[in-house]
């Protein structure tokens, strides 16, 4: 499991490292001679495809690591099980209606542009399903990440 | 009083699963799909969230340039640099009482401006610089005011995450928003300049003077300094895009640390893992914020909110000042993120709409009501009892002063932001004059 963790931590930072490199090239677009080819906007196209992917497919990873962000002045002067309680609480109300909404309208919205092959607008890539189906990946490893969380949680509190 | 019912109900929910401690961004998305299902909103409502989370966050090629900033603090943090040109300009400053308070606030704008990382700027500057404020005579309290104060100038001074998210939400230029805030910013500077003036009058010379040449000087602060500039001079003067200076600043930071002999891929990737959780967590509040506030309108809680307000009057200033106190108020709870994440979607068209008879329309009031509120946020760093500097410091110090000390440190530093606010309100020439 750690394992796993931690090639997902480098494959993102492989990700990340190809990322830094980006702005360079989209520095080449001051240039006219390799400007007003597709490629400027191929790479524009990039840089906030790459953000998504680093954006979103490790949101579950953050999740199990508890980076998200909290309002945590009361949390912090509750007990571990108190804190277990939230949080499992919090997993029901909030979690469970969200996902059960919003995974099946992400998928959708993946299978709209793979049946149409949706293009980009403005000549940069292509194949824009394969950058949508980032979104309802991300969240289905969040929501893996939170159903782990909850068996956990009801094991913790029994 | 029926059609109240819905968007109170949710807000209720809301605050009360944020007060309870429970993931911000999922608390917002939640209560999203709740009211969806309970209200008269159909459930295909949820297909109009993904559209426009994809629409206005994950193709938003604006946002690409926030974990490109905050790479180019962390890599300045972690690899030492940042702390190398700290203890330069205080060699260069440090030798009177007054020298010593000032280097502090310089030092402040100068992390502000390479790093924007609050949590950096306070623990570095109370690690550096708050032992020897101590020892030049400035006190417990003057000496843990200062450093807060002036740590928590870099939510302020750009390039800044906030004022980009800001930007964003306000649909303003971040460009203008970036110039923007160097009036305000520079005039807080001046003030806690006073302060230091007033503060160091009579105290001893400090008894030891390091030697520094000004070659040394030049090797230490140089490279930091020429990266600032060149990122900020680039983007307000037009010439990049925020997102090309962000990345070219990033390879810039990446570069002065090769330069110093500190580069390691180590460093590299702990500043980069370190950045895809932020990053990671900011989208994630960004989803969350997308959902929750369209279905909050769809509920009709903008109607609510709005009519809140004009039960306090409806004069321009009336309703600005109630938008103000309210921002300040949350900010003693609420992180800057969270509220500009949620309030501004409601506030700003509220704002958009009115005439403040000095003669601001269209964007230029647009910018000028998100400064105001950078401002303000700045502020809910500083207030007791969970302002975020404050815990950062205690941190970093440990219980070398004691908390209530703190809190009475800080606090002639929030009214002065305050009385600063003020200014900025009554002459907004002070943000629009650099646009």
């Amino acid at each position: 499991m750690a394992l796993i963790i931690l090639m997902c931590a480098i494959g993102l930072q492989v990700v990340f490292s190809a990322f830094d490199v980006n702005p360079i090239l989209a520095f080449d677009r001051e240039y006219p001679v390799l400007g007003k080819a597709i490629t400027l906007n191929s790479l524009l196209d990039l840089q906030w495809h790459l953000l998504v992917i680093i954006g979103l497919v490790p949101v579950g990873l953050v999740w199990a690591l508890g980076r998200h962000v909290r309002g945590d002045f009361i949390y912090n002067t509750m007990s571990t099980r108190g804190q277990a309680r939230v949080n499992l609480l919090g997993n029901l109300v909030f979690a469970a209606p969200f996902f059960v909404l919003m995974l099946p309208a992400a998928w959708n919205f993946m299978m709209r542009a793979w049946a149409s092959d949706e293009g980009s607008a403005s000549g940069g890539l292509n194949d824009l399903w394969l950058i949508k189906a980032i979104l309802p990946l991300g969240l289905g490893l969040m929501a893996l990440a939170i159903l782990v969380e909850t068996i956990r949680l009801v094991r913790q509190i029994r | 009083m029926s059609e109240m019912a819905l968007p109170l109900a949710m807000a209720i929910l809301t605050l009360a699963g944020i007060l309870a401690g429970y993931r911000v961004g999922m608390v917002l998305a939640g209560s999203a799909a709740i009211f969806i299902l309970v209200s008269d909103l159909p459930t295909a409502f949820f297909n109009l969230l993904v559209s426009r989370i994809y629409a206005n966050v994950l193709s938003n090629w604006l946002l690409v340039a926030i974990p490109m900033f905050i790479f180019m603090g962390l890599v300045l943090e972690v690899s030492g640099t940042a702390e190398r040109s700290l203890k330069a300009a205080q060699r260069a400053l440090g030798g009177s009482a007054a020298g010593m308070g000032f280097s502090v606030l310089m030092i402040g704008i100068l992390l502000a401006a390479s790093s924007g990382i609050v949590g950096a700027s306070v623990v570095l500057l109370s690690l550096l610089a708050l032992p020897r404020l101590i020892e030049a005579g400035y006190g417990d309290r003057m000496s843990a005011g200062l450093v807060t104060a002036s740590g928590t100038l870099a939510i302020l001074i750009p390039p800044s995450v906030m004022l980009i998210i800001l930007g964003d939400q306000l649909k303003t230029p971040v460009p203008s928003m970036f110039a923007g805030a160097i009036g305000p910013g520079l005039l807080l500077v001046a003030v806690y300049g006073g302060v230091v003036l007033r503060r160091a009058r009579g105290l001893p010379r400090a008894a030891t003077q390091e030697e520094t040449s000004p070659l040394r000087l030049l090797l230490d602060l140089g490279p930091l300094l020429v990266l600032v500039l060149s990122v900020l001079g680039s983007i307000i003067s037009g010439f990049a895009t925020p997102t090309e200076a962000s990345g070219v600043g990033a390879l810039g930071a990446v570069f002065i640390t090769l330069l110093y002999g500190k580069f390691s891929f180590a460093m590299l990737m702990t500043a980069a893992r370190q950045t895809v959780i932020t990053t990671s967590t900011v989208l994630f509040l960004m989803i969350g914020a997308t959902c929750f506030s369209a279905v909050f309108k769809g509920v009709g809680g903008d109607d609510m909110v709005e009519a809140g307000i004009m039960a306090f009057g409806d004069g321009p200033f009336i309703v600005l000042t109630v938008v103000m106190v309210a921002i300040f108020v949350l900010g003693f709870v609420l992180d800057w993120l969270e509220i500009t994440l949620i309030l501004m979607p409601i506030f700003a068209p509220i704002v958009a709409g009115l005439d403040f008879g000095n003669g601001l329309a269209g964007p230029e009031l647009m910018i000028w009501f998100g400064i105001l509120v950078a401002v303000n946020l700045q502020t809910s760093f500083l207030t007791p009892p969970f302002g975020f500097s404050l815990f950062y410091l205690r941190s970093a110090i440990g219980d070398r002063i004691a908390t209530t000390d703190i809190y009475c440190g800080v606090l002639p530093f929030i009214l002065l932001q305050l009385l600063v606010l003020a200014l900025l309100i009554v002459f907004p020439g002070l943000i629009t004059g650099l646009i």
